[in-house]
């Protein structure tokens, strides 16, 4: 390793910090800007994850009181498995940081949106400590923690630019609300106002939810929306959240930075690796996977290919296979550092050992076939079904490379004959049918109607197809190994 | 085609994938005090002034030039760290030579070396953050890398 790039890497270590996007969003002034005299109220807001982007076709929203819909938790439908899997993931990823731990079992589907020019269902799931998290299908989402406690209204919205001017307007709004807001109304500029639908889901979640679109005729300057209102049953304002527009020509004056104290970084290496603790050894690398969650990597022998990559960014990373609400998956941390000879880290969230494997992966532009086999550049199994896993992805990912590659897109849509000349031209094996197999190692192909179906077999035995019709991916079962469109 | 303005989700996809990056690109030019600070307001006036952004290069390259600026505002600051103090620093306390000879480069030069080696971008991107060509950078990077070894040839070899 150079030793002035050596010499870098220790005046600044890589850390695995995450940030804050609730912040960069309060200070930005999108959604509601966290008070500093308060700081529960700040650390709650800093909890209300982003704003997902969305092209909008306003939906028409009633200008009428809308009564709020209430819900009872306990007897609304079951999230689907992959939502309940997405909540799981959450609260592995987020840590111990801030503590959410959604209870995924127990995600419910509490009521369906209409904005951004679709319907979005809406999943809740209490948390461990008393919080809740919720997520509106393919959009926003968030978690609030324990102790939580709610102010009247919690907003996030989206603006955009006002057609031929420089100013901005609101046109999605999603929020939580606490359990006493019956109504929640958008003010506007020109004095109208319109409520918008409130969902209030019972104990554990205990809290009002409500999304939508501003209508179009709220998109100029004096019409714009300026303010979201909570009330109750009597009409009377429990709290207020309120837009604050910035022409987009105009620099705001810069914020004095917040002098407030750093968070510790890891500097300081974790505790060693504790006992009983897993020990593996391939492609150079050992590794000693603590009991406590704690991996230690160390560079032994390294082949050349790997010696190579000394000094460049990699991702380490150990993990154990999980199937959760039917979902099967590799469920670990992954660190991004420069590849030395010995690193440590730890694992983000709570998962139990044993573990079934460590990797490093390094991007050094994979095109097919891969120099490395598909396998990452290095990989130490620890259990036997860590093992399979890696030869299992290895020939996922070999298909799903080949049959991504940018050359065969160009010819996957092409009648048979000229298909079966262009795949020809491929170190590839023709099969008798979509149903035979290739030699271990090899991808087949047989001609199938419209397209062609491609496989792979694995050292396991385990059979990988891509099936492609008109140009199309319509069937494959390389999932969760790779990724193949 | 109309140049399309940022979205705040491909500013948060940003921040999500290479917060990490642009932290230790601030530690180095601003030291741990004010970093943290100084990517969260790279990213809210990414947010702020989306509309402005005109997709003539790529967004993470566009953010990373606010980055650029808001350090060399903080550096202006009179409450910034004199360069070779906390300017770079870390645990490695036991480099004065290096964190002085970085000091010393010309501002162009540290940020090259900052954005090749903590960041990871190539010449491309780093051309299009500070505003140069690719050869410029190339240069740049050579000359900066030049000065270090001379200054610590006795230190690090």
């Amino acid at each position: 390793m150079n030793t002035l790039e050596a010499a870098f890497d220790e005046l600044v270590p890589a850390t695995t910090d995450f940030g804050d996007w609730g912040d960069v969003l309060a200070r930005a002034g999108v959604g509601e800007r966290p008070q500093p005299a308060q700081p529960r109220r700040r650390r709650r807001a800093l909890l209300f994850l982003a704003v997902a982007a969305a092209l909008l076709a306003p939906a028409a929203i009633v200008a009428a009181i809308l009564a709020r819909t209430n819900v009872i938790f306990s007897s609304s439908k079951p999230a689907p498995n992959l939502v309940k899997k997405k909540f799981s993931d959450l609260g592995f990823h987020s840590g111990s940081r801030f503590g959410i731990e959604p209870l995924a079992a127990l995600a419910r589907e509490v009521g369906t949106f209409s904005f951004g020019g679709h319907r979005h269902k809406l999943w809740v799931v209490p948390t461990r400590r008393g919080g809740f998290c919720w997520t509106f299908e393919r959009s926003s989402g968030g978690c609030t923690t324990a102790p939580f406690e709610r102010s009247p209204i919690g907003l996030s919205y989206l603006e955009d630019l006002i057609e031929g001017t420089i100013d901005t307007a609101a046109s999605q709004i999603t929020g939580i609300v606490e359990r006493g807001v019956e109504r929640v109304q958008v003010r506007y500029a020109d004095g109208s106002t319109s409520d918008v639908p409130v969902v209030y889901v019972s104990p554990p979640i205990d809290a009002g939810f409500f999304a939508a679109d501003i209508p179009a005729r709220h998109f100029t300057k004096a019409t714009r929306a300026t303010a979201v209102v909570a009330l109750d049953g009597g009409g009377r304002e429990l709290g207020r959240s309120t837009f604050r527009y910035e022409p987009s020509a105009h620099r705001p004056p810069r914020r004095p930075p917040l002098r407030t104290r750093p968070a510790t970084l890891p500097a300081a290496p974790p505790a060693p690796p504790s006992e009983p603790a897993q020990r593996g050894l391939s492609d150079g690398f050992s590794v000693v996977a603590g009991a406590n969650g704690v991996f230690a990597f160390q560079a032994q022998e390294l082949p050349p290919f790997v010696e190579r990559l000394i000094g460049t960014s990699v991702n380490y990373g150990c993990f154990k296979l999980v199937r959760e609400f039917g979902i099967f998956g590799a469920k670990g941390t992954y660190v991004s550092r420069k590849l030395s000879r010995s690193e440590t880290f730890e694992m983000s969230g709570p998962l139990p050992h044993p573990w079934d494997g460590c990797e490093i992966q390094a991007s050094y532009g994979h095109r097919w076939p891969d120099r490395n086999g598909s396998h990452s550049a290095v990989e130490i199994p620890l259990t036997a079904t860590g093992r399979r896993y890696f030869a299992d992805r290895a020939a996922a990912r070999d298909l799903a490379l080949f049959v991504r590659s940018r050359s065969v897109k160009e010819i996957r849509g092409r009648p048979p004959d000229a298909l079966a000349r262009g795949l020809g031209s491929y170190p590839i094996v023709r099969l008798a049918s979509p149903d035979a197999s290739p030699p271990a190692g090899k991808i087949g192909w047989a001609p199938t109607p419209g397209g062609a179906t491609f496989v792979e077999r694995s050292r396991t035995g385990r059979r990988f197809v891509v099936e492609v019709r008109n140009g199309k991916v319509v069937r494959t079962n390389v999932k969760p190994y790779a990724f193949v469109f | 085609m109309s140049p399309s303005p940022a979205t705040i989700a491909a500013i948060e996809d940003v921040y999500r994938r290479h917060y990490a990056r642009f932290l230790r690109v601030a530690r180095a030019a601003l030291g741990d005090d004010l970093a943290r600070d100084a990517v969260q307001e790279a990213f809210a006036r990414a947010i702020r002034e989306r509309l402005s952004y005109r997709g003539e290069g790529p967004l993470e390259a566009w953010i990373w030039r606010l980055l650029v600026n808001v350090c060399a505002d903080e550096r202006r600051s009179p409450i910034a760290p004199a360069p070779g103090t906390d300017a770079v620093n870390g645990p490695a306390r036991e480099w004065p030579e290096l964190r002085g000879a970085i000091a010393a480069l010309p501002e162009r030069q540290r940020l090259a070396l900052f954005l090749r080696h903590y960041a990871d971008l190539d010449y491309e991107s780093i051309a299009a953050v500070l505003g140069v060509r690719r050869g410029t950078v190339a240069a740049t990077l050579h000359a900066a890398r030049e000065s270090l070894r001379q200054a610590l040839t006795e230190v690090i070899s």
